[in-house]
This record gives structure tokens, sequence and C-alpha cells, in this order.
């Protein structure tokens, strides 16, 4: 299908595909339905296990991350029952609650075998002894807020798959908590990882990388500070890893990565607007970019022009109905 | 029936006898038609029509005056006394809603003036007189009057005129008017081009560079031109001249006053921005005490005192205008007027008159807009009140739909929903009736009672809906009639209407006005209890609580999580003290009709709130009890900016001090609470 000066070296390095159209035209697969936001806070998470360990610049290794599972986090914020229920029982005397609620916490994360991260572990939530000092209102507090920042909130999806505002290093995490046993592509469907390649393989990389450290990962935010005091030592948590190509050598949408790296860039430097403010442009901007790279390369792939025009966005149709859109759309294709 | 012999004999022998041609008709059994088309073939003599014979000649009312050339209307206006109308009724009606009163409005009223021998409206502008001296100045400047349609561009030259020429030259329809005399001091020419936008290409080649020069040069010896033009014409027509082009559009958006710019050489004035406190007041007076209302004949028989049955309308429509006081027509017009202006909508002097004229002659028959005396007559004598109600005319209810919304002073008026809100106690007093509310002798009980009757009697749907509808027209009414500082807060005409805290809004703006920045002077207790509930909606919406706190104001994080919902956490707290780190204050407004705006200010920063009236309507919902959610998304939008902006200067102000936890307290206080987790963190 493609000519010989167009084949990619990707083809060899994604084992036993059966079906490889996407791959061919767009140079990665995506997910379909998976939706803007999740797009970006993937490209996110991809970006917070980049900037902190770099990988080599090989063209031909395919390279991978990893993103933290944050298991025990995540069981407080959104699998926790009980800390509302000793809180409010008044039969406790108020200096044994924070053992009694560790205790029952303890026995339904330690049931479920695939939390053990060491067999000899009786206490999982150890770690927040210390830096709680044993308040539980204190930790009530800090869940309680920290829950609040969950994204699309009214979705209310399963709680394995919440997440939260990126504010920070520690309130990025895995798609899966480590429950399943295969990887979780639930949310995060490799759009993400398209984002994140264009925007590595575009020219202004470096000032991205050091933007996108300022902007979402500044170790300093309240949320990231209270995300931390709840989540255990990094050296001791769980990591989930993931294998990503590299888009393919083409002159075209080069222009594409480009272009969406400037929106990024402009994005970014805005002062103006506080940090939490940028995810929604972000990921907006970021949608409108992959549709005109998809048509692009879908022109190029048909290759009917040596300079293909420059694609039209319709922005409204005065008669709303499928077969003038389609027909608009075929005929500033062929 | 055929024309026989016999039958044209009987038709001459009628013919003689001088019948008509349609009795003829009937008694030969022939269509009139018929018996005139034959006589014609017979040849038959012509007779002059019966109906010329019988009537007398029909007087020459001016009350149509374009059938008739200007001598045979002089003659009308000297007949006057003998007919029953007042000229300055269709005086009156050309400044009124017509078709030509779009364009060209300042030559059509002067030319109605003439007509009818009236005095035109005399608005007093004291800019006039700053131009006038200005001019007589040794070295002149130009002037450039911009402005909308309606702002006053026309007359102010052409009173120029006037006053330049003493009242011996008045301007006239030439595209560039040339002042006969030049000015006194400097002995420069003056030209006038009244409408920049009637100039074709040919006239704008023939006097561009010379128009550019006079406005770019300082030489003693280029004439002096007065031009009006609306923005947008103004900036078509020089765009091809870059120096001036950039210089009017800096004055324009900068709304800046250049008269004492020595670099300059002319005077740009923004006709719509001009201060004009009265406006309202000067319009009505002007025309209800116009000097000929004298001219009203004795003999009209709808020419009565205000007492009796049988009255004009439009004389009571007078009256009603010419009532001042707290509870008057008058006063809510004028409310409506800055409530307008405040929010942006700028009401052009036209616009006003307009709507006053209309409340004066507004005349709802089909097929009619404005009364004449004969149509005033006319509802006198049937008793048709309710056709020229003026609470309803206010609105535009007598004119077409089409014609309605092409007005903007009814657009701004329906805009207030007045008379479609109410409440218990409105309700039951117009159904049951309730002597404490103000009655009106010609357009209260007297057009509303038998409606009223009707529905209490049997509320069928038909029977509703004409008492719905009259409902509508008695609270307008009400609202018009009702002061709104009066000891029953559920009589206030404001609840009438969309803006329920209108009243507390103008006093608010009324105590800005009046203060100055200069002098520290106590506000009033009615400014602080209002200021106390404006802080009370704004910390409802930003803490998501229903709160009772009032006194300062709660800087929290404002969300922007993606559809999601966070708890905001307490940055700062704004207070109205001067020594506090963050001062919140109300922005004087020095006499000058601007929107308040509440100010939080930080070392050097200042973070502005715009208290449009629609906000600040809001605001006040809220702080009563309504639920921010329930509102429009471009006030939360409003808020939200305010927030975000002033969350980010304090953020960065004062980055070391941790955020803290908002809670309510059973009083419905805000109390902050510390985060354990945060400070812990601080004081290692």
């Amino acid at each position: 299908m493609t000519p010989e000066n167009k084949k990619s070296p990707l083809i060899e390095h994604i084992p036993a595909t059966d079906m490889r159209i996407q791959e061919e035209i767009y140079g990665h697969r995506f997910g379909a339905k998976q939706e803007p936001f999740m797009i970006v806070l993937e490209t996110l998470a991809i970006y917070s296990s980049m900037l902190s360990c770099p990988a080599q610049e090989d063209s031909q290794q395919k390279r991978s991350y990893s993103l933290y599972q944050r298991r025990k986090m995540r069981f407080l914020l959104f699998h926790d029952p009980h800390l509302e229920h000793v809180i409010k029982d008044n039969h406790i005397a108020d200096s044994q609650k924070w053992r009694v609620w560790k205790n029952r916490i303890n026995q339904q994360f330690l049931a479920t075998s695939h939390n053990h991260t060491r067999d000899d572990e009786k206490d999982a939530f150890a770690y927040l002894d210390e830096k709680f000092s044993s308040d539980i209102s204190a930790l009530h507090q800090a869940i309680r807020i920290l829950r609040s920042y969950e994204l699309d909130r009214s979705h209310n999806r399963s709680k394995s798959h919440r997440f939260l505002a990126v504010q920070g290093p520690h309130t990025i995490y895995a798609d899966d908590d480590g429950r399943q046993t295969k990887q979780g592509r639930e949310y995060f469907r490799r759009g993400g990882e398209i984002v994140y390649l264009m925007l590595h393989q575009s020219s202004s990389k470096e000032k991205l990388n050091e933007k996108i450290r300022q902007r979402f990962f500044n170790p300093n935010t309240p949320i990231n500070k209270i995300a931390e005091a709840l989540s255990e030592d990094d050296s001791a948590d769980a990591k989930s890893e993931r294998e990503i190509g590299f888009l393919p050598d083409r002159s075209l949408p080069f222009e594409a990565y480009d272009r969406m790296a400037e929106d990024w860039l402009h994005l970014l430097n805005c002062d103006t607007l506080p940090d939490d403010y940028l995810f929604e442009p972000l990921f907006r901007i970021t949608g409108l970019n992959l549709v005109a790279y998809f048509a692009e390369a879908a022109q190029e792939t048909i290759a009917k022009y040596d300079k293909p025009p420059a694609l039209p966005i319709v922005v409204d149709l005065t008669e709303g109905r499928n077969k003038h859109l389609r027909q608009a759309a075929e005929n500033s294709l062929f | 029936m055929k024309w026989t012999e016999k039958v044209v004999e009987q038709l001459k022998q009628l013919w003689a006898d001088d019948l008509s041609t349609a009795e003829i008709g009937r008694r030969l059994n022939m269509t009139k038609n018929a018996v005139v088309g034959k006589a014609h073939r017979l040849g038959l003599s012509s007779r002059p029509s019966p109906i010329q014979k019988t009537t007398e000649a029909k007087p020459l009312t001016p009350t149509t005056p374009q059938k008739t050339t200007i001598s045979e209307k002089t003659q009308a206006i000297q007949h006057n006394t003998m007919t029953k109308s007042n000229p300055l009724i269709p005086f009156l009606a050309s400044y009124g809603p017509t078709s030509s009163s779009n364009t060209m409005y300042d030559e059509c009223v002067i030319k109605a003036a003439k007509d009818y021998g009236c005095t035109p409206l005399d608005i007093e502008i004291p800019l006039i007189d700053d131009i006038v001296t200005m001019l007589q100045k040794p070295s002149p400047k130009s002037v450039i009057l911009t402005g909308t349609a309606g702002d006053g561009k026309t007359y102010t030259v052409r009173k120029i005129v006037e006053k330049l020429s003493n009242n011996n030259n008045t301007l006239t329809n030439e595209k560039t008017y040339h002042f006969p005399h030049s000015l006194p001091s400097s002995r420069r020419p003056l030209y006038i081009i009244k409408d920049l936008s009637e100039l074709d290409n040919k006239d704008k080649k023939r006097i561009f560079s010379e128009l550019c020069n006079a406005l770019t040069q300082h030489d003693d010896d280029v004439p002096v031109f007065i031009i009006c033009a609306n923005d947008g014409c103004l900036l078509q027509f020089f765009k091809d001249y870059a120096p001036l082009y950039d210089k009017i559009i800096n004055l324009i958006s900068n709304n800046q006053d250049n008269k004492e710019e020595p670099q300059t050489c002319f005077w740009l004035i923004n006709m719509a921005r001009q201060p004009r406190q009265n406006i309202l007041d000067q319009v009505i007076d002007k025309i209800v005490e116009h000097p000929q209302w004298d001219k009203c004949p004795p003999i009209c028989p709808a020419y009565t005192n205000n007492k009796s049955e049988k009255r004009c309308p439009i004389l009571c429509n007078r009256d009603i205008l010419q009532q001042k006081g707290d509870n008057s027509m008058r006063a809510r017009l004028r409310d409506i007027v800055c409530l307008a202006e405040l929010s942006e909508e700028h009401l052009p002097i036209r616009q006003i008159i307009i709507g006053i004229i209309n409340i004066l002659l507004g005349d709802h028959k089909p097929n009619s807009s404005l009364l004449t005396c004969k149509k005033a007559q006319n509802r006198t004598d049937k008793n048709e009140y309710s056709l020229t109600n003026p609470y309803a005319n206010a609105f535009g209810d007598n004119l077409p739909q089409r014609e309605q919304k092409r007005y903007k002073i009814f657009t701004i008026l329906n805009d207030f929903q007045i008379g479609f809100e109410s409440n218990n106690f409105f309700e039951y007093a117009l159904l049951w009736g309730n002597e404490k509310l103000p009655d009106c002798f010609y357009y209260g009980s007297r057009i509303f009672e038998k409606s009223r009757q009707q529905y209490l009697r049997d509320p069928t749907t038909e029977h509703a809906e004409y008492f719905l509808h009259d409902m509508i027209v008695q609270r307008r009414r009400l609202f018009f009639s009702l002061a709104p500082n009066n000891e029953n807060c559920h009589a206030n005409p404001w609840q009438l209407s969309r803006f329920k805290y209108g009243a507390e809004y103008l006093d608010l703006f009324n105590e800005l006005f009046k203060s100055n920045t200069r002098t520290t002077q106590k506000k009033s207790d009615k400014f602080k209890s209002i200021a106390r509930q404006v802080l009370c909606g704004l910390n409802r919406v930003m803490t998501q609580t229903m709160t009772a706190t009032n006194s300062e104001l709660w800087i929290t994080t404002s969300s922007s999580v993606y559809r999601g919902n966070p708890t905001p956490l307490l940055i700062q707290r704004a207070q109205q003290r001067a020594d506090s780190q963050s001062v919140l204050s109300f922005t004087s407004l020095n006499n000058t009709l601007k929107t308040p705006v509440i100010h939080v200010t930080q070392k050097d920063h200042s973070i502005d709130l715009v208290l449009k009236p629609f906000l600040f309507e809001c605001l006040l919902r809220i702080a009563h009890g309504a639920l921010p959610a329930s509102f429009l998304s471009n006030i939360h939008q409003d808020i939200e900016k305010f927030q975000r902006q002033v969350t980010a200067i304090t953020q960065k102000n004062f980055d070391h001090i941790p955020p803290k936890e908002v809670q309510l307290s059973s009083s419905g206080e805000l109390q902050e609470r510390a985060i354990t987790i945060l400070e812990e963190e601080v004081d290692f």
C-alpha cells in the first residue's frame, strides 16, 4: 500500500498487529471515543514521566514511559468509606479514632491480593502516622479537599478510574491501579501518545518541556502538597509501564507538529491566566489540531496532489443535514 | 334590460328632470353605470354632480398638510380658531415616531415648525456656547462633532449658526454651508458640513485636501470647518490620510477632551458622551410647557378642565407628564434612562423626544399611531380612553410590532418587563381593590372596572384574557404612580419590573455620584446597608455557601477544574479599612455618569468589578435567598473573572501564606480553618 520511500520503520517495532491502517496513515494508533480532556490528561501523564527521567534520543529504539499507580492515595480518596463512619461515630473515643480507622482500612485494603507490595506488610498506611501526627480530623480535612479536585465529577465514573486536576507531579497517575491484570486502557487510549509524539518531534520541544514543567508540575502548589502527604513515597510505589513508538519522518505533517507546539506554547506563556485555568483551553485547541492533522495525513495518503491545498475548516452549515457535510468534505478532498 | 326606443325616451325625460343617475337607474331597472354610459353616448348635456351641489366646501384642516400647498396651509392656520384644532399638535407629532424621524430629523422638524407656526423645541446644550465662544477667539479651531444618530449634532450646528449671526441666518440644507460672514476675531471663513455621509466621491475629491489642511495646519488663512459625522463614517472618510486617521481613532477610543491641546488644530466632541444630567426633565418641560398650548381653541368640546368626565386625552396625558415628585411618571422615566445609561445602552436625545411624544399622542386604534385633534375629540366622545393610555404608549404599544422594534426607546423600556412582574400585594390590590393605591381618573378604574367585574363574575377563558391584558396595563400605571420609598415595602413599584432592586441600585449610584474622591465624606446608613447586601451576595457566590457574612469580602480560589466542583479555599479577606492588606472600596464618581465599581486594592494593584444594573440585581437576589445557579452564566463569568484576577495577584503577593478551608458557623458567618497538613509544613 505504501510506496517504498514512505515505508516507516515503525512497523517492525509494533509486535503482532493485525491491522496497521491507522499506523500507516497517522503514524500511530489512536483510540476512538477518547474524550478530548482525556487525551491531554494522558499527554500530561506521559510528560510527567518523561520530564522526570528523560529517555535516550534514539530514533530507532522504541520508547516507553511509566506512571506511578498511587494506589494507596486513590484508595483513600475514592474507595474508603470507613473514615466518614469513624469520624461520625460517637461511641469511639477521639483518641482511639485513628487506630480504629487504621484497622478497618487495612482489613479492606489488604484483603485483595494484588494490593500487597510486600508479603509481611500488616499496615499499608503506616506512612500517614508521621505525616498527620495521627490526627484524624487533619486527615479528613486533607482528603475532603483533595477529593473535591476530581476532574469531570458529574460523570460519576468507577472508583478505580477517577482523575484529579493536574496541579503538581503527585496529582497525576496511571490509568489503572493495578487491579486489572492486563494494562488498563480504559481512558488512556493512545490519543495522548500521539499528541506527546507530535509535540516531542516539533522544533520548540525544549521550550515546551520547560513551560509544562513550570505550569503543570510545580511541586509547591497547595494541592500537590496535600496529594504528596497522602501518597506513600515514590520509591515504594508501583509503576505501570507503557510502550510508545515514534511518529514517522514525514514532510507534510511536520507543519502539524509545529503548529500544535506553537498553540501549546502560546497558551502556556499566558501569564495572566493562572495555572489551573490552562487545562480546558489546552485540550480544546489540541482537539482542533488533531482533527487538522488527521485530515492532512489522510490527504497525503491519498497522494493526489504534490502540494495539497489547505484544508478549510467548516464552521457552520446553513442547512445542517449530514448529506451536505459529507458532500462538502468530499469536494475538498477530491 | 335593453335600451329600446321607449327606454331611451324615458331616460331623456328623467335626465331633463335633473334626477341623479342612480335614481334614473332604479326607475329604469338599469345600473347607474349603464345610465351614465348611455347618456354619454347619446350626448346628453352634462350636469354638475349632485354631491357638489348639496354640501358646503370642507374646511381645510392643518392635520392633512401634505395634500395642500403652503399658502393653503397658512390659510388653514389662520382659520384654526374657527376649526377645533391646535396647530401645536401636528407640529409635535412631527417629532414623534413617524417614518421620517430616522433620517433628516432636524430638517424635518424645522420645516414642520415653519408650516405650523410653532417655535421649535429648544433644548439647552451648554456645549453650544462653548463652541461659539471658541469660534469668536483670535485663533479658533475646527470642530468635529461625532456620535450616534439622534445625539443632536445637526441641532447643535444649527444653533451655532443662529448664535453666531444673532439669529439673522440659519443653517440651510446644502451639503457644505458657507457661513455668510467671516469669524469676528480671526477673519477666517467658516464652512459647515452637516453630514459627512452626504458627500459623494466628487464632493470629497473637491474638498479633501482643503479639509485635511484645515485639520492639520496651524495656519491663519485656512478656513474653519465644523463637521458632523458618526464615528464609522468619520474614519471611513479619512482612512486614506494616516496622520488624521490615527489621531481620530485615538481620541475616540480614549474619550479624551482635546479642546485645550495646543498641537491639534481641531476639537473632537463625542456627542454621545456629553454629560446630560437633566435631559429627561428638560425634554418633558419643553414639550408640556410649550407656549403654544394656549392655542387650544375654547370651542373644542374636549377642552374641559381636569376634573370633568370628558376631557381631551392629549390634555390628560399632558397633565400626567406635568406631575413632578417621586411618585410621578417623570421620576420613573428618569430612573429608567439612568439605568439604561449605566447598563451602557446609550439613549440619544432623539429617542427620548420620540418616547415623550408617543406618551403624549399615542393612539392604539388600528391604522393610527398618533392622535390628531380630530381623533382626540372622537375618543373623548366615545369614551375610548383605553386607546390613548399613556402608560401603554410609553412602551410603544400603539405602534405595529415592526415599528416598535425600530426605536431604541421602546426596546429599552420593554426590556424592563414592566407590568409582567408582580407580587402578591399588587395582585390582590388590583383584583379586590385597595384604597391606599392611587387611582387615575381617566386611566385607572375607569378603563379597568369592566373587565375586572366581568372576570370576577365569570372567570372563563375569554374574560380571563381581557382581564389579564388589562392587568398588565394597570400594573404599568402603578409603576409610574408610586414612590419607591413608602412605608409599605411591598408597594415598591420596582417589584412590578425585572429590576426588583432598582431603587437600591439608584440609591447606591446617587450616593457615589455625589461623593468626591478628594473629600472623605461619611457614607450614609442607606449606602452601608446596600453595600453589605452586595458583599453578602458576592461572598455567597465566591464561597458557594449561603453565608451571612457581609462586612468583608472573602477572596477564595476560583475553580476551573473541568466539570468539577472543587471546594473554595480562602486566600485573603478584603476589608473596607484603609489599613488592611486588601482594601475593598467603592469608587467615587465625582458627578460623572459612570457605572459604580468595586475595587480590591493590594499594594499597587487594583482589580475592578463593574457593578452593572443586571449584575447588581443578581447579587442582591442571591443575598436575599436566590441560588447562584439560577442565573445566567454571563453573571458567573463576570464574577469568576474578578475572582480569578484577585486570586492571581493575591497569590503573587502573598504566596508564602497557605490557603485556608472555609466553613460556615451555625449563625451563618464564614469561618476560616487552617489546613493542618499545609500549616505543619510551613512550620518546618
